[in-house]
């Protein structure tokens, strides 16, 4: 198999977020941080502003006193397909896989922070201290996902553990990978539904459907980042 | 480009010089001998390694798993009378790992035994043939040998295919 054809073979994941079933409850940010081992925010971190949230609300402003409207958009990593952090890296840490996912190398990263600054999404997170569970949490890590040390960058890897995984028990089935068996935690938890993830290559796929839909937009699109995360304005 | 970096820099420090440096020698609760099992006895990996081939950790054998065999000792060898009393106290053996990759490294047997269709041998070496546990690894498993095989088959070099 030529390396072309292995890239066509292979879908391009991406996710739709629907701000309109969206009611900010936070169940998206609650399962990603128990998912991916992510140590609980502390009242150090949180003065300091250095809490890691891979899946994080962001707060949206619209209209003036006394007319305001807080809207908050879940922001996970966008795996944008031209991702301004890989090129800043200067040891290869973060790099793009044939599938679309930004990978993110905890034992190669140097915790330069360069990528940090470079993400305009504010989705890449240090660690500035040594990660560390309340006594009971601590016992229950999820062993798919390993602890990061303190000096490096993560970031929301759409849960790319669960992809290994899943292709690992379709291949000993021999069969091919099903559309939903892969879904990071987030979309997998989100009680309104309003999370969509699948392959945006593929026409039939709910995601690449919503993903033309006339509602979907991308945030800072006119960066040319050509973000994997689309989202449904509230529409009709 | 990431690839040929890494590669340069990686072979610098290999794993068994980072091995042989630490002196970290396993050793084991019994002298357990895999030639006698595997090639006079013609007992199965995966009677003792569980998962080695349908599933993702091989796994190691557990006190139950000798006791067929040696409830009553079969030879002379003070090695087999510890089993003996190991299984008639229904004692754990504790067996250390000779071989382990890092926690942010995923790996599978099934894939790699079953649909890869590759042998024990070319990852663990003549594991079958040593008569007395070994006490480092046979062959020293790097990420160079994963991803050159990988190449060689077709098989996805992405960090992510791996690292988590
Ligand atoms: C299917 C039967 C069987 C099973 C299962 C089995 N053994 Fe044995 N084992 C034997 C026999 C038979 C011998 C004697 C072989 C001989 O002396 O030629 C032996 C010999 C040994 C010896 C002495 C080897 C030597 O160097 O002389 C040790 C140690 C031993 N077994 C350990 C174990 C352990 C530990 C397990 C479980 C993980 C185990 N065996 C499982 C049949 C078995
Ligand atoms: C009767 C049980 C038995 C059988 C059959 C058996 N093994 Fe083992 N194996 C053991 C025991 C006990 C150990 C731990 C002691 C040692 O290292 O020798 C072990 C250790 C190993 C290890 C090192 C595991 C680690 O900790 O990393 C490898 C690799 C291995 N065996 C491969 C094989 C292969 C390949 C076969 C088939 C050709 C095989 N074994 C058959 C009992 C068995
Ligand atoms: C492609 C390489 C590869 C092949 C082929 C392979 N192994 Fe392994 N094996 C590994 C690696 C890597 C580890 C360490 C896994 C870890 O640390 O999670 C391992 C670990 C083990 C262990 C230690 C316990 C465990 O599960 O971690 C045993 C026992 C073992 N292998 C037996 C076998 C047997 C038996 C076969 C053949 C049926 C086999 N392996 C084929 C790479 C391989
Ligand atoms: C001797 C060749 C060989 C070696 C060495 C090897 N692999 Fe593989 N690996 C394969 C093959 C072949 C496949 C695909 C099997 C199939 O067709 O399903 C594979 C598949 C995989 C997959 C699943 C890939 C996917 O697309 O889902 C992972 C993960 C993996 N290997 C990890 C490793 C790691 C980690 C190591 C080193 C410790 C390693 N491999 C060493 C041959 C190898
Ligand atoms: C086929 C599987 C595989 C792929 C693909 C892979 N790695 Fe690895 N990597 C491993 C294994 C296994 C180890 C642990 C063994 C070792 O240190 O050689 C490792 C170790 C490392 C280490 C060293 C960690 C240490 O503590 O020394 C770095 C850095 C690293 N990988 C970076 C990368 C980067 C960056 C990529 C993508 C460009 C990548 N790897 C792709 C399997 C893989």
């Amino acid at each position: 198999m030529n390396e072309t054809e292995h890239a066509k073979a292979r879908p391009r994941w991406g996710m739709v977020i629907d701000l309109d079933r969206c009611d900010a409850c936070q169940g998206c940010t609650t399962a990603c941080q128990t998912e991916n081992n992510i140590p609980p925010p502390t009242p150090q971190s949180a003065a300091q502003d250095r809490s890691i949230r891979w899946m994080e609300l962001l707060p949206n402003v619209e209209g003036e006193y006394p007319r305001v409207k807080l809207r908050l958009i879940p922001r996970p990593c966008m795996h944008c397909d031209k991702p301004p952090c890989i090129k800043v890296c200067p040891v290869g840490a973060t790099a793009i896989g044939a599938e679309g996912i930004i990978a993110q190398v905890y034992a190669r990263c140097i915790g330069c922070r360069y990528c940090t600054t470079a993400c305009p999404y504010t989705a890449r997170y240090f660690n500035w201290y040594p990660p560390r569970w309340p006594e009971q949490l601590s016992q229950s890590l999820n062993p798919d996902v390993s602890v990061r040390p303190r000096g490096v960058v993560e970031k929301c890897s759409f849960c790319h553990h669960r992809l290994q995984k899943a292709r690992d028990k379709a291949a000993a089935e021999k069969r091919e990978l099903r559309p939903g068996e892969y879904l990071p935690a987030c979309v997998e938890a989100c009680p309104t539904k309003a999370m969509f993830f699948g392959d945006l290559d593929d026409p039939r796929s709910e995601v690449a459907q919503l993903a033309r839909s006339p509602r979907s937009f991308r945030l800072l699109e006119d960066l040319g980042t050509e973000p994997k995360v689309f989202y449904l304005r509230e529409g009709e | 480009m990431a690839f040929d970096y890494l590669r340069g820099v990686r072979s610098l420090i290999p794993l068994w010089a980072i091995l042989a440096g630490c002196g970290s020698e396993v050793h084991q609760p019994v002298g357990y001998n895999h030639d006698v099992h595997v090639n006079k006895l013609q007992i199965g990996c995966d009677n003792c390694h569980a998962g080695s081939m349908t599933g993702q950790v091989a796994g190691l054998p557990t006190v139950s798993d000798c006791a067929d065999c040696h409830a009553e000792a079969n030879g002379t060898s003070d090695e087999e009378k510890k089993v003996v009393e190991a299984v008639k106290a229904n004692r754990p053996l504790v067996w250390q790992r000779l071989y382990s990759i890092p926690s942010h490294v995923f790996f599978t047997h099934r894939r790699h035994v079953q649909s890869g269709g590759i042998a024990c041998e070319r990852c663990h070496g003549l594991m079958k043939n040593q008569k007395r546990p070994p006490p480092a690894p046979l062959v020293a498993l790097t990420m160079t040998d994963c991803i050159n095989c990988h190449r060689e088959r077709g098989v996805s070099t992405d960090c992510t295919t791996c690292h988590r």
